[in-house]
Formats: C-alpha cells, structure tokens, sequence
C-alpha cells in the first residue's frame, strides 16, 4: 500500500515549524520505524529521530505517532492505517524534528535521589515487581499522556515510580527512608491524579497503578512505625 | 584521576562504577544514555560457577569450558580471571539489587547454557542485559549525586589525541549541532561494543557500530583475531535487522530440527548426541549452514530450520522465557507455545576487537578497552553469558589498572598544553572537510557492508576473500560528502572501509578453520602454525597482518 507520513519539522532556537509529507510504498507489517529509515534514503534534508535497537527494548524512539505516544519499531502500519502522522514528545525541549532531550529524565531520579546507598539490600520476595520496575524503557511515553506532567516543575510522572520502587524497597536504614519519604511525597505524590493514563501507554505494559499504591501504602506504614 | 569513557553500556557502566569507588571522575561520553545501550539485548543470562545445583561445580571448569569453546586462543591468564571472579561478581551484583531470578534458597538461579555441561548461567526470564544495565545505572546515580560520575551524552567519538605516543584526549562531535571540541583526559576507557555497523543486518543496535573501533584502528591501535565473528544460530530477519532468539529457548530444552523425508529430524542431537542443541554457537551455526547450503534440507526450502518449543511448559515459555515469546509474537506473529520458530545463524558478536591485554591495556599507553570492542577472554568463539560477564569485570578490571598505573602523572604540563594545540589543530582539519566529498555516506557504508555480508559469511575461501579486498580497495577513490552537522557520518565510512579490509585481510591470513573461522579451502585446525592471535595494524597507510603471541602484555607507558 500506498502510505502517507505527515512529520513535523522544527529545530531547537529557532522559532515555527512545518509539516513535511513523504510517500512511501510498503507492506502493512513495517513499522513507523521502518518507514523512517525508507524516507531518509532519499529526503533532501533527512528526518531527525532517535533509534537504537529497532526491537522495542530500548525506548530511543519514542514519538508521537497520529496523537498517540508510542514507540516507532514497535508500530505496524496494519495497525494504524496508511495516514501516519508524526510529531516528537511534546513535554520535552525539542532537539530537532523529532528528537527532544530527555536527559530530565535522569535529573528528577537523581533529585529523588532514586538510586541505592550503602547498605541497601536487594529484596527478594518481591523480585517479580523488582524485575518489572527495571525494565522501564525511560522512554517517556508515560510522561507525554500524564495530566500532571507539565515538565515546569519538579513532578516526576510514572517513570520516576519505577526507579523509586527499586530503591524504596531496598534501603533499610530509617534515616535514608525517612530522606526517600520526603524526596517522593514533593517530587511525585503532590502531582499525580491517578488517572493512569500512563499505564495505558507503557510500550512495557508496566503495572504502575500497583506499584504507586505499593510505594504509598508502604509510606504511610512507614511514617506510622517511625 | 580523570577517566573518560566511551560507552555507556555494561563496559562503560562497570569502569566508571569502579573509578567513582576508587575516588576517581569518570566522565560517560556516548550519543545516547544507558537505557539504549546495545547491552539492553543481552538475553539468555551470565555466566558464573556458582555451585548451587549440587553439579560439583567449579571456576577451573568455567574457565576450562570458556578456553575450549574459544578453540584455544584466548590468553589463558585472562580467561582464569575472569572466571574465577565471577560468582563474587554475581553475589555483588544481587545484593545490589539486580533482579535476577532465584532459587528456592535465595540464590540467583542457574540454567544450562550452550557448550557447558553445568548448570551455570545466571538468567532474570530472558533478559539479562535489560536488568544489568538498570541496576548498574542505579548504583551509579549515587556516584553521578556526588559529582564522581559526569554524563557527557549527545557526543559522538572522532578522533583520538595523543602525545608522545601516549593518550591525552579525544576529539568529540555534538550530535545536534555538530561541534567538535577537544575533550582532554588522563586515561581513555574504550567500552563502545562490537562492529555491527561493518554489516548490513546483524543483531545488534544501530548507535554500536563499531565506528569509535575504526577510528582507533586508523589512529594506529592494534587489533586482535577481527577474522573471529560470532553467527548465533538462532535469529529471524525483520526489514531492518535480525533478532536474536536466545539460547536460553534451548538451555531450557528447545530443540532444533528440520524435515527430511517427509519426518522431522533432530540433526544437532543426530551428529552430537542428546546435548547436540546446545553446542557452543560455532558448532551450531556451522551444523545449521551444513544443512542448509550442503544438504539442501531448510525448512520450506528456504535458509532455515525449526526451533521447536512447543512441547515445553506454559511457564517456562511464557515465564521464564518471557522476552522471547513478547519479540516473537511481535515481529513474526508467532506464539513459540503454539508454533515453530524459523531460524537461521545471523551475525551476533565479534569476539576480535581492539588487541586487549589481560590487563585490559591495549597498544596504546593510557587507552584501555572492555566488552565487545575488545579482544580478550573469547578466542575463536565465545560462550552465551560470557559476554555480559566479560563486559562487566573487563570495565572495572580497567577501571583498576588505569588506577593502578598512574596515568595522570605520565605526561607532564607542557606535553598536555602541546597536545590541547595539537587536538585544536586536529579539529579545524577535520572541520576544514566539511563541503567536501561528491557522494551520501550512506550509499558508500551500503556498499562497504555489501561486501562485508557477502564474503565474511560463516564459511570462507582465499578467492572469496582475495574479492572482497579487491572490491573495498577499489572504493578507495568514493569520496563521501561531509555534512557540516556531521562529519562523523562521512569520517566513519572512510575508517570502515579500511577496518573492513583488515578483517578480510585476517581472515585470508590464517589460513586454518578454528572456531567461528571456517575455511573451505583450510577445513583443518593447524595449532602449529595458528595457534596465534591474528594482529592487525594500520602504518603509513598500509595494513599489516602478523602472527602475535597469544598473553601479550602491553606497556603502561
């Protein structure tokens, strides 16, 4: 089939943007991300996007794709139809087409300080909700959909969940709890709603509704015993 | 000490960790974060004699197995290391946090793998590489809060710098904008993965392609065995790559077969008896070519042999195998519960590399190297799970000898201020390029991986390969247009060409068959005259291909 692909084009500094449309003859099994790389072989001014894996295992290509965030390998033509329309993630600084930088990812977890200290202890009762955590892609598809998630503030969004969820579950100490407790009640209960449409978009299917109220109970728990 | 990284996959990850820890700054340079590492797709598992499967288990036959399956050409003394440090690199790695899967005392789990006869390779389901890389990014995040690790990321390597022979920075190019600066160093730590980009599908990621292994190989650093390329048995194409289909589908029983006379035949256990699924990957892919090349016998006619998982249990496929069933599902429409999965050897990891000391010096005084850019502990083929293994104590093995060998007291101030000139230099020539060139990179890389594809295959020959090198040098005169936002792209097709010529020219030079090395014209293994590693160098222009000792040492300068 014939398909359409309608890509925004914009560049970082400088100010407006254009749509692009290109055509290009395939298949229903090929992906955006394959659609991409067919309209790069010949585009006077190749189309800037994100590709690592091509398999839906490393989140690099996250976009926009006819509204709706998804990743770019993981998106058939079958599925979506022969009008494809692509725009980058909406809530990050754009780079160029569609190419935004998400480094801000890294700078909330660091700010909620989500990452282990000494002393931590893996918790292996709870490996399956471990293991799922630590496949978050950091994609940021969770955080394109969140109705609290300006990128303006200090809210984290789903993401930051699945970091904090390892970590709370490991550290042991009070006072390093007690720290957590703080980071997360400012940085991600304050802003979430609990819509949940983050977990409606998640290319990994991940159970953040589980896993925010796992974190929350266990903070309420905590601050009653301390 | 400064220590600058390229890579920030498990190599990268595991070196800055150990630097950080032992009051260095390590300084992350790659275009992308962790999160897209090729490391990501590790699958099946890493491997460690953790003896916990009562199978009397042991690091000597860890290390036994890794040397025989790498046919006896990986330095004996690194393979020791590596091996026998690998069950405390494990209990680290779990009290840290990494999700592996486990048994019922609380141990990580242990599954069979190919070409070990013990149980002994570490698993979480069918996906490794996505575990390591988060729990390693997590332990990171503290170092990265107190300042000892810095991401350097949009910043693509170009060239590296050097004085007096020695290291002392690189030059860099900003993905986005295409600025190249001078980024000066104390040591360089190479962690920047295989050479998939010489290839046109391979199982790999598109942003570890190898280029940062080309530029070093045209600044002069010595390459190891690049003749030794891994064919894992078991991937599928898709338009843009091929997928890996984990040993694990059969360390847990999958078994491969294909139809002749009208009945199914288990071919691997009919040659090699009932363990014959999970023969190291040489033996595999040369035995599936076998059937597909010399006997005619794939699946439907085509270039392919059933991998068959549908007698296992919903848990295994479903669980412990979950990785596989969600891609196979995805880009083949098949439910390996249900259905058989077509496979057929595609091009996985490349055990020669950038020459690796058991040290993990390289020929250069203060650039080190780690994981699937290096040659070190997989000789002429590697075993499933030794490379996330490898990657992670070779980065922090290098982490500690650069530490250990001072190198931020070898060049004094005016070497470091002469080669800051000489970097600038370097940059304004590399910039003067940009305009130049008549044709997209892109065709020309096509081109180069053209010949790769067709004359690197799992079996070769002298006319073959004489081909190959008679086409890519006749590329010599393709000049690719440097864009002025990236003249990496142009820089890189130019280094792979020549990267490219020294491959083939290893693969002509040793003239056996040895692991993933299959001669047509050599069929046998000559220890007399090959038990040697394949050195490449590029000099004056001119590449160069000698027999090198196997355990070189290399100076620290």
């Amino acid at each position: 089939m014939l398909v359409e692909t309608i890509v925004k084009r914009g560049e970082a500094g400088k100010k407006g943007s254009r749509y692009d449309t290109f055509h290009i003859e395939c298949s229903g099994n090929m992906t955006v991300a394959f659609l991409l790389d067919e309209i790069n072989k010949t585009a006077k001014e190749p189309v800037a996007w994100e590709c690592s894996c091509r398999q839906k295992m490393c989140g690099a290509c996250a976009m926009v794709i006819n509204g709706r965030p998804r990743l770019a390998c993981n998106t058939f033509v079958r599925d979506i139809g022969a009008g494809i329309r692509l725009e980058p993630l909406s809530k990050f600084p754009l780079i160029r087409d569609l190419t935004v930088d998400r480094s801000g990812m890294r700078d909330i977890i660091l700010k909620m300080q989500a990452y282990p200290t000494e002393g931590a202890v893996a918790d292996y009762a709870d490996h399956e909700r471990q293991y799922l955590a630590s496949t978050c892609l950091m994609c940021g598809c969770c955080m394109e959909v969140c109705p609290g998630f300006t990128g303006k503030d200090d809210f984290g969004s789903a993401f930051a969940v699945n970091s904090m969820y390892r970590t709370f579950s490991q550290e042991k100490d009070p006072e390093r709890k007690a720290s957590l407790r703080k980071g997360y009640r400012k940085i991600q209960n304050k802003g979430c709603i609990g819509a949940l449409s983050c977990a409606e978009v998640c290319p990994q299917k991940l159970p953040q509704a589980s896993m925010m109220s796992r974190i929350n109970r266990g903070l309420l728990l905590f601050r009653k015993n301390a | 000490m400064k220590i600058l990284i390229i890579g920030c996959g498990l190599a990268g990850l595991s070196a800055a960790i150990t630097a950080a820890r032992e009051g260095s700054t390590a300084i992350l340079l790659s275009p992308l974060p962790p999160e897209r590492a090729e490391s990501v797709l590790a699958a099946g598992g890493i491997n460690a004699a953790l003896n916990t499967k009562g199978q009397d288990d042991s690091w000597q036959q860890h290390y036994l197995d890794t040397m025989k399956a790498g046919v006896d050409l990986a330095d004996e003394a690194a393979v020791r290391n590596l091996t026998e440090h690998a069950p405390e690199l494990i209990r680290e790695l779990a009290a840290d946090g990494v999700a592996f899967n486990r048994d019922d005392a609380g141990n990580p789990d242990l599954r069979y793998f190919g070409g070990e006869k013990k149980m002994r390779t570490v698993y979480a389901k069918a996906g490794i590489g996505k575990q390591l890389i988060s729990g390693l990014t997590a332990i990171a995040g503290r170092y990265e809060a107190e300042g000892r690790i810095k991401r350097m990321l949009r910043q693509k390597f170009l060239r590296v710098v050097l004085a007096e022979g020695h290291f002392a920075g690189i030059i860099a190019e900003d993905t986005d904008s295409g600025t190249l600066s001078y980024v000066p160093a104390d040591v360089l730590i190479i962690g920047s993965g295989g050479l998939s980009g010489l290839f046109q599908k391979t199982t790999g990621s598109c942003v570890s392609s190898g280029s940062v292994s080309a530029s070093l190989f045209v600044s002069g650093i010595e390459m190891g065995n690049l003749e030794m390329i891994q064919y894992h048995p078991t991937t599928f194409e898709t338009p843009q790559k091929r997928i890996l289909i984990s040993e694990a589908a059969r360390g847990e029983g999958g078994r491969l077969f294909t139809v002749r006379d009208g009945k199914r035949w288990y071919f691997m256990e009919d040659w090699y008896g009932k363990d014959g699924n999970l023969m190291p990957r040489d033996v595999v892919s040369q035995s599936i070519y076998r059937v597909c090349h010399d006997m005619k016998l794939g699946l439907d006619g085509k270039d392919q042999v059933g991998l068959d998982l549908t007698f296992l249990s919903d848990e295994i496929v479903h669980e412990r195998l979950k990785e596989i069933t969600d891609i196979t599902q995805t880009y083949l429409g098949l439910d390996p519960k249900k259905e058989i999965l077509p496979v057929y050897p595609g091009i996985h990891y490349f055990m020669g590399g950038i020459l690796t000391d058991r040290n993990h010096r390289t020929s250069i005084p203060g650039i080190y190297a780690a994981g699937g850019c290096a040659c070190i502990y997989h000789g002429a083929n590697r075993l499933g799970g030794n490379s996330t293994l490898g990657a992670i104590f070779g980065g922090k093995t290098a982490a500690q000898t650069a530490a250990a060998d001072g190198q931020k007291e070898k060049l004094t101030r005016e070497s470091r201020r002469d080669a800051a000139k000489s970097g600038e230099a370097l940059l304004r020539e590399l910039r003067s390029n940009v305009g130049t060139g008549t044709e997209r990179s892109g065709a020309i890389l096509a081109d180069i991986q053209d010949v790769m594809s067709r004359y690197m295959g799992i079996v070769r020959s002298a006319d073959e390969l004489d081909e190959g090198i008679r086409l890519l040098s006749e590329m010599e005169n393709r000049s690719p247009y440097f864009a002025a936002r990236n003249i990496s792209d142009a820089l890189a097709v130019q280094d792979f060409r020549l990267l490219g010529l020294a491959m083939l020219q290893s693969a002509l030079f040793r003239r056996e068959s040895r692991g993933s090395q299959v001669r047509a014209d050599y069929p046998e293994r000559d220890d007399i005259h090959f038990k040697v590693t394949c050195a490449a160098q590029l000099r004056d222009g001119n590449i160069s291909v000698r027999k090198e000792e196997i355990g070189r040492i290399f100076d620290a300068g």
